[in-house]
């Protein structure tokens, strides 16, 4: 019994040391500021373009950047609400613009000095819309295996035919933002009767509803579908890490819709002065060169894709962000889509 | 105040301290919308029933396939104990796992209710498989021996002996479906928007509003009737491993070949997947090295966990047989974990080593009422007796314990630690709102997944599964050296 109690003692204090000599790595004796940021996993991974911008930015600012996982954007806007101060968020990323309404009732942000920045055409349409700033954005398309197509779709109505029945994998509007996006793009373009009439006939094509972007994506990558619905971006992936070609983005003749991804300081950051200046770099060429290429996404600002192998996707035709509709509005779209659901 | 009334309590202040904070944070809506709840409600009774009706035959199957097995003595000697784990396998690997397979074996997968129940079955046949193996071989070991002898069927045995284990099976059947009633992600991915069940709803109303209010009433909803179910007053013999000794007369060839199939099916998919993801791992940047440095606190979490929900398990041993203590346990249903995340972000401090104490606190109490349901509770009915003859003759409560109920309540203590360590293991969900961070080895496979590297995600969940092990092996262990040592004191 001695000896075990020993080996559990020698197990628990080589897990504890590991972990502390991690940590004490990590932080040693830093009395610096601290810049906290608030972002998305994929952000602030290792591969993400978090690391690359916490080192670019600690060079200059006398700070630390601390990273934190924002989770989900709807459980951050209330974190954001309920902590307010005591939260100490400076930085928060990874809004859509359907979050925007939620992300300005009860919380304040601080207004951003933009002038100096050189916006993309296509992204200065969503400037206007709240104090909280894009920061990538990108379009999206049905992606598909080239290999897999005599013909390629080139409209809506081509996803209907009867060889891409249970082969085209959706997001689940209710729980993933691209999901929505296909959504709302479709009552966009057709109206919102004519567009539940499509999707009557459209859920007949799919395999699933997918809860996540990355559900879907992941049976596409297993091949278990023909295609779905995903960023413009996405093949730069397949090009850059696997070197194939295979995967490519639909053109569709009806357009593109867009997704931006915004970013701000909340009124109640301790440390503002800093939290602008890092959004600053998140906004300059090299940090969006870094987002661009770390991402997969389209840069907000001009003159970063050229020379790069995002200079290489197709300009697809946006379709243009006319009304954002309000929080009630969403929800009552995405109950008409669950009694649709329900009713099949 | 006895120390009946302490434990009481105490359990009463932990199992609603969730709710305390969100009720302090967010006020109930009483006006819900009535339809809606019907249809969820409806959405939840009706996969849940099919669920447990079809693990109870699937399970049936697997069991006779099991015995089939046992009685091949080659089989015997070293393939029945690995099989009793693999039968559990699916209940412990994440539901997104079981699906990719289910979804390249069953095309066109059938999402909606059909979905949830295919899955739901594909977890829990295993489960219910082990579950009545004991209930047969400690009920009806004579009978079938006897019934043998005789010359009797086995379909005709087991349609003569259910009577007598009514009462038993509808335990287990409650057992199960309470567990899918419960279940989250199952119906979130294999639903595809068609069964929206209540804990569906409830993530709705957070995700789509931010109607947090609703889903707090919702919540307190499901565990009302959770509660409801959970006095049914049946009582049954439920435990994992029992005896090795083949049972005559009951088998199938079928069942073997299903029995083989689902346990080696998964291992073999996995495998057959993972090599492309390792090349991966490797070849991503500085993700092995990630991977690596992850691993000593997604060990020490996982055990961390594993060793609160044995100490809170030894806790109502101590206080047992307490009829009201376990009506509160076993009527207990955690909020959904996004209300539970939100709510531990209030508590305390959010900063190290807070934020992992509350981590591995939060995820504990997330599956404390389901692995007190696991064969906990019915452990300790069964020792009632022996606990009232030490009573009577003046053993202390001390002595009952140590000398009475710890001897015997090690190994299923074991089994249910390593279970929750497994599971600890594999959170993401309560992790990333809690911990911010990729701070275990299933947090960054989530991160993984969503940024396109599924083959390494898929990869590095064979490396939790082997941690999981590691924690098997701890938890068996430290039971193997208790025991010898209780013994020896004795």
């Amino acid at each position: 019994m001695k000896n075990f109690l020993i080996f559990l003692l020698l197990i628990f204090g080589g897990l504890f040391s590991a972990i502390v000599l991690k940590k004490n790595s990590d932080s040693g004796k830093d009395t610096r500021p601290v810049l906290k940021v608030f972002a998305a996993s994929s952000f602030i991974s290792q591969w993400g373009p978090g690391p690359w911008l916490k080192e670019a930015f600690e060079k200059t600012c006398e700070c630390r950047v601390e990273f934190q996982d924002g989770a989900d954007s709807t459980i951050l806007l209330q974190r954001l609400k309920s902590e307010g101060r005591t939260g100490g968020a400076d930085v928060v990323l990874g809004f859509d613009q359907y979050d925007l309404e939620l992300a300005q009732q009860g919380i304040e942000w601080r207004k951003l000095s933009l002038e100096d920045v050189d916006f993309d055409e296509r992204v200065r349409s969503v400037l206007v819309r709240s104090p909280l700033v894009p920061y990538d954005w990108s379009l999206l398309s049905f992606v598909v295996r080239k290999s897999d197509f005599s013909v390629l779709p080139k409209k809506l109505d081509d996803l209907m035919k009867p060889e891409l029945r249970g082969q085209i994998v959706m997001e689940d509007p209710r729980t993933s933002s691209p999901g929505l996006q296909f959504l709302l793009w479709l009552i966009q373009l057709k109206g919102e009767e004519k567009a539940f009439q499509f999707l009557a006939a459209f859920n007949q094509q799919l395999h699933s509803y997918a809860p996540s972007w990355s559900t879907a994506y992941g049976l596409f990558q297993k091949a278990q579908v023909k295609t779905t619905f995903s960023y413009v971006t996405s093949p730069v992936y397949h090009l850059v890490e696997d070197k194939s070609t295979d995967v490519i983005a639909l053109e569709m003749a009806e357009g593109h819709p867009a997704q931006f991804e915004f970013g701000g300081v909340p009124a109640t950051c301790r440390n503002c002065e800093l939290a602008e200046r890092f959004l600053a770099l998140v906004l300059s060429k090299e940090g969006q060169k870094v987002i661009m290429e770390k991402n997969y996404m389209f840069p907000v600002v001009n003159g970063v894709q050229e020379g790069t192998v995002f200079a290489s996707i197709p300009k697809y035709k946006m379709t243009e962000l006319s009304v954002i509709p309000s929080v009630s509005d969403r929800e009552r779209i995405l109950k008409k889509w669950a009694a649709l659901r329900r009713g099949e | 105040m006895s120390t009946r009334w302490g434990l009481f309590a105490f359990f009463l202040i932990f199992l609603f301290f969730p709710y305390g904070i969100l009720l302090s944070k967010f006020s109930l809506a009483l006006q819900l919308d009535v339809p809606e709840l019907w249809w969820a409600f409806k959405n939840s009774t009706l996969q849940a029933l099919m669920s447990s009706v079809g693990s109870f035959f699937a399970g049936l199957f697997l069991l006779l396939g099991f015995f089939q097995v046992q009685r091949a003595s080659f089989y015997r000697l070293w393939m029945t104990r690995p099989l009793e784990v693999l039968l559990l396998l699916p209940n412990f690997l994440p539901p997104l796992f079981i699906l990719l397979v289910l979804l390249s074996l069953v095309q066109p997968f059938p999402t909606g209710i059909p979905g949830v129940v295919l899955v739901h079955i594909m977890m829990n046949a295993g489960l219910v498989a082990l579950l009545l193996k004991s209930l047969i071989e400690n009920k009806l070991r004579p009978l079938v021996e006897a019934a043998y002898m005789e010359g009797s069927g086995q379909w005709r045995f087991f349609q003569a002996s259910f009577g007598m284990l009514r009462r038993d099976l509808f335990a287990i059947f409650l057992f199960v479906f309470i567990l899918c009633f419960c279940s989250f992600s199952v119906p979130l991915i294999a639903g595809g928007g068609k069964a929206t069940t209540l804990e569906i709803l409830i993530y709705e109303k957070i995700r789509i509003s931010g109607a947090w209010g609703e889903a707090l009433s919702l919540s307190f909803i499901q565990m009302l009737l959770i509660l409801l179910l959970s006095s049914v007053p049946f009582q049954a013999r439920k435990n994992l491993f029992s005896s090795q000794n083949p049972l005559p007369m009951l088998k199938s060839r079928v069942g073997m070949v299903l029995l083989f199939l689902y346990c080696f099916g998964l291992i073999f998919y996995f495998l057959s997947q993972s090599l492309k993801g390792w090349l991966q791992v490797f070849a991503v940047q500085g993700l092995w090295q990630a991977a690596l440095e992850l691993l000593p606190f997604s060990l020490m979490f996982g055990l961390s966990v594993g060793g609160l929900v044995a100490f809170l398990l030894l806790l109502t041993a101590w206080g047992a047989p307490d009829e009201k203590l376990h009506r509160l346990i076993s009527g207990m249903v955690s909020p959904s974990t996004a209300l539970m995340g939100f709510s531990l972000l209030f508590f305390i401090s959010n900063e190290s080593p807070w934020v992992e104490i509350k981590w591995a606190l939060g995820f504990a109490y997330l599956i404390f009422s389901t692995l007190y349901r696991w064969g906990w509770d019915q452990k300790l009915s069964g020792l009632r007796d022996q606990i009232q003859v030490a009573n009577l003759l003046g053993a202390s409560r001390h002595l009952i314990f140590t000398d009475i109920l710890l001897p015997q309540l090690l190994n299923p203590l074991a089994w249910i630690a390593s279970v929750a360590s497994l599971w600890a293991l594999g959170d993401f969900a309560l992790g990333k709102i809690v911990m911010g961070r990729d701070a275990s080895l299933s947090l960054l496979i989530e991160t993984l997944m969503s940024s396109y590297r599924l083959p390494a995600a898929h990869a590095l969940m064979g490396l939790l599964l082997v941690m999981g092990c590691l924690c098997f092996l701890f938890f068996w262990g430290i039971a193997y050296v208790s025991r010898r040592a209780l013994a020896e004191k004795i």
